[in-house]
């Protein structure tokens, strides 16, 4: 595997700035909750603020609403939004990867009914792949969508879908025959379907963006089919290298470093500016590796193995920086403090682990990455 | 010539002067190695203007000649040499009248009284079989001198690769004059310190990963355990990672000394983390001295301390963060500090 390196040109540079003094005013501190990277707040204001500069769907073309940009660009805009643990939870699924799936894999209708939708910041989507009997193996979904003329008639759970709750839409694996692989096809469900129940399950830190979606005889068009019939195993799998290539993967801990950087407690501790020094340099070397798999994107190429093996590494490493922080904080954060940034350091010590789960195990990357190098 | 071109161009020749099918022995003086044949090439002052005796060519090419050097556990001071020769020049002075250099690793103490050098170089690297050896004096000053007028004490590095102690008493130096700065010079062969560690992290990865396929054990190669295949996987980020950063520093028009301490830090880390892991996957037979990967992981320890305590650069880092106004901007801007001393 070979990455090449890459800087920002003077265009991509003036877009930074753009975004850094809209930011700037739009996000003053104090104005909004530290969020923890892509679990940062649903706040549908935000996202149709975002989507109005042009920054939501940047990757989609211009005749569905999007900016006709770059992958590069769009990870422009994603560091400032982590960088200031922005609230992009309302939007966030759908311009990383749902956009692109329907623009790739979408009929006619479906991409002029739902990408500007998605592009204004208006349209939210949740993922239903995990069920209760199929997480890290996927390819045992049992969620059933049977066909009967132009209506598929849908049975079963989906478990552990993020953000179904406030969504407008899911984007669903079904199984619509027994063959392991190709007997998966995916869906856009419409939230308010009849015969859908969203029941929230309390996560670790007490929120509620994790939920159980059970179809009772749902019923959805033919039109509600995204790709072919037996397509969704595929599609499922390019849909997770959008998933795992970005900066998401190892900008979850920006806003609690940024401020750590300034604090008394690191001024005045020089073995706490040794940790700091440390996890500076691989951050940096990260950001190199991030923005050469975005510019492989942008040239063509679709960097499976290499958005794995970066990822596998940073959540590691946003994990490892979590304990040295708290190490230097010297008690526990709590809960019940009166400061947001110590709140937000105890809630990323409770779901920290979240961040090697997310998008694929460290194990299963191990495994993905394996096979990319047996291909070479 | 593009240095993919040079690299291309040069594969055979390393190939053939350090198969890689042989174990890596330990090294013995220049001329019992393939010095003469490299410096024929003019290798050793790629990277040099003409102007000055060099062979011409950019930076780059220097650090593709490191990564090839890495790769291959060459027995030569490519980085030494030829960061000796490139300060040199810097002097105004021409270099093509010397066919082996060094630089010191380790501590410099060096005072001049009327024109004679009087002190010790500590950690040389080949210091007692290059012709000259580059320093600094305690005025800031570079500093040529024969290794002719030396008192050496022999020493070794980790890997088996001498390291000599030279101590000068009142003597003439070849050349005493103004030229770049130390920090500039431990840029530069920090830099292609990071170069060699990436072509061995690349070597490392591939013989493990080979090791791992052909290795039968409980009947199936190890390779098809996962616990097994984790180390594989993390040898590749290692090598992956540090080659991305040789790469990024070989396009710098100026080595910038955030750059390089950032990237010293990862490389060096990268360095320890891949020899656990590739001594662990190999078991018993990665230990013994008849089998390559000693040579790699013996070097890695040895570069990874290079130029730079790790220890020092982090909090030096460290401190250049806590003064900054975003620690974000530190990674994502262009425009980076110099970094606190």
């Amino acid at each position: 595997m070979n990455l090449v390196p890459t800087t920002l040109t003077d265009e991509e540079r003036q877009l930074q700035a753009d975004v850094r003094s809209y930011l700037d005013r739009r996000l003053a501190p104090g104005t909004y909750p530290l969020g923890l990277g892509m679990a940062g707040d649903v706040d549908p204001q935000f996202s149709r603020d975002l989507g109005a500069q042009g920054w939501i769907g940047m990757a989609l073309p211009a005749e569905y609403g999007g900016g006709g940009r770059t992958a590069v660009e769009r990870q422009i805009v994603v560091e400032e939004l982590l960088t200031r643990g922005a609230p992009v939870g309302f939007h966030w699924t759908a311009d990383r990867q749902s956009g692109l799936n329907i623009l790739h894999n979408g009929t006619e209708e479906q991409r002029r009914t739902i990408l500007p939708g998605i592009a204004r910041g208006e349209f939210s989507f949740a993922i239903g792949m995990s069920e209760p009997d199929a997480g890290s193996d996927l390819a045992s979904v049992r969620s059933k969508a049977v066909r009967t003329g132009d209506t598929w008639r849908v049975d079963g759970t989906k478990i552990w879908t993020s953000g179904a709750a406030t969504a407008t839409h899911l984007l669903c694996l079904f199984r619509t025959s027994e063959d392991r692989h190709g007997g998966l096809t995916q869906f856009i469900v419409p939230r308010d379907t009849p015969g859908m129940t969203v029941s929230p399950i309390p996560f670790i830190d007490g929120t509620r963006h994790f939920c159980e979606v059970v179809f009772d005889g749902v019923e959805l068009p033919d039109s509600a089919r995204l790709g072919e019939v037996g397509a969704g195993w595929g599609q499922n799998t390019s849909e997770l290298a959008l998933e795992r290539g970005g900066v998401d993967r190892w900008m979850s801990m920006m806003p609690i470093l940024e401020r750590w950087a300034k604090s008394d407690g690191v001024r005045t501790s020089v073995p706490a500016q040794i940790d700091l020094g440390r996890i500076l340099a691989r951050l940096w070397a990260y950001r190199g590796m991030s923005l050469s798999i975005a510019r492989l994107v942008d040239s063509g190429h679709f960097p499976v193995a290499e958005a794995a093996l970066v990822k596998e590494m940073a959540t590691q490493f946003e994990q490892e920086s979590l304990a040295l922080v708290r190490r230097h904080y010297g008690r526990t954060p709590s809960f019940s403090s009166d400061d947001p940034w110590e709140v937000l350091l105890a809630q990323a010590i409770l779901v920290g682990p979240s961040w090697t789960l997310r998008g694929g195990t460290t194990e299963i990357l191990r495994s993905v990455i394996s096979k990319g190098l047996l291909k070479r | 010539m593009s240095s993919s071109d040079l690299t291309a161009a040069l594969a055979d020749f390393f190939a053939a002067s350090w198969p890689t099918d042989q174990p890596i022995g330990e090294s013995g003086p220049l001329d019992q190695t393939p010095w003469a044949a490299y410096t024929e090439l003019g290798l050793h002052l790629v990277g040099i203007d003409e102007d000055r005796g060099g062979s011409g060519g950019t930076f780059d090419d220097v650090m593709a000649l490191a990564l090839l050097a890495g790769r291959h556990a060459a027995d030569i001071p490519v980085a030494e040499s030829n960061t000796a020769a490139w300060a040199l020049a810097e002097t105004g002075a021409a270099v093509d009248e010397w066919s082996s250099l060094s630089i010191p690793v380790g501590p410099v103490a060096l005072t001049v009284r009327d024109g004679a050098v009087s002190g010790t170089l500590s950690e040389v690297p080949w210091g007692r079989s290059v012709d000259l050896v580059v320093a600094f004096a305690d005025d800031g000053r570079t500093v040529a001198l024969r290794v002719a007028d030396a008192t050496i004490r022999d020493g070794v590095d980790l890997a088996g690769q001498p390291r000599d102690t030279l101590r000068f008493d009142q003597v003439v130096p070849v050349v005493l004059a103004a030229g770049v700065s130390p920090d500039q010079l431990r840029r530069r062969a920090a830099t292609l310190r990071i170069a060699l560690m990436a072509g061995a992290l690349q070597a490392v990865s591939e013989l493990t990963r080979r090791y791992v396929g052909e290795r039968i054990q409980f009947g199936k190669p190890i390779g098809t355990f996962q616990a097994v295949q984790a180390h594989v996987v993390q040898l590749e980020q290692m090598a992956v990672m540090t080659t991305a950063l040789a790469d990024r520093l070989s396009l710098e028009p100026v080595l910038h000394d955030y750059d390089v301490t950032a990237a010293q830090l990862v490389a060096a880390e990268n360095s320890l983390v891949a020899a656990r892991a590739a001594h662990q996957a190999h078991g018993a037979i990665g230990m013994t001295r008849e089998y390559r990967l000693q040579g790699y992981t013996r070097r890695l320890h040895t570069w990874s301390s290079d130029f730079g305590e790790t220890l020092e650069l982090s909090a030096r880092l460290g401190a250049t963060a806590a003064r900054a106004d975003s620690l974000a901007h530190l990674i994502l801007d262009d425009h980076r500090p110099e970094i606190a001393s």
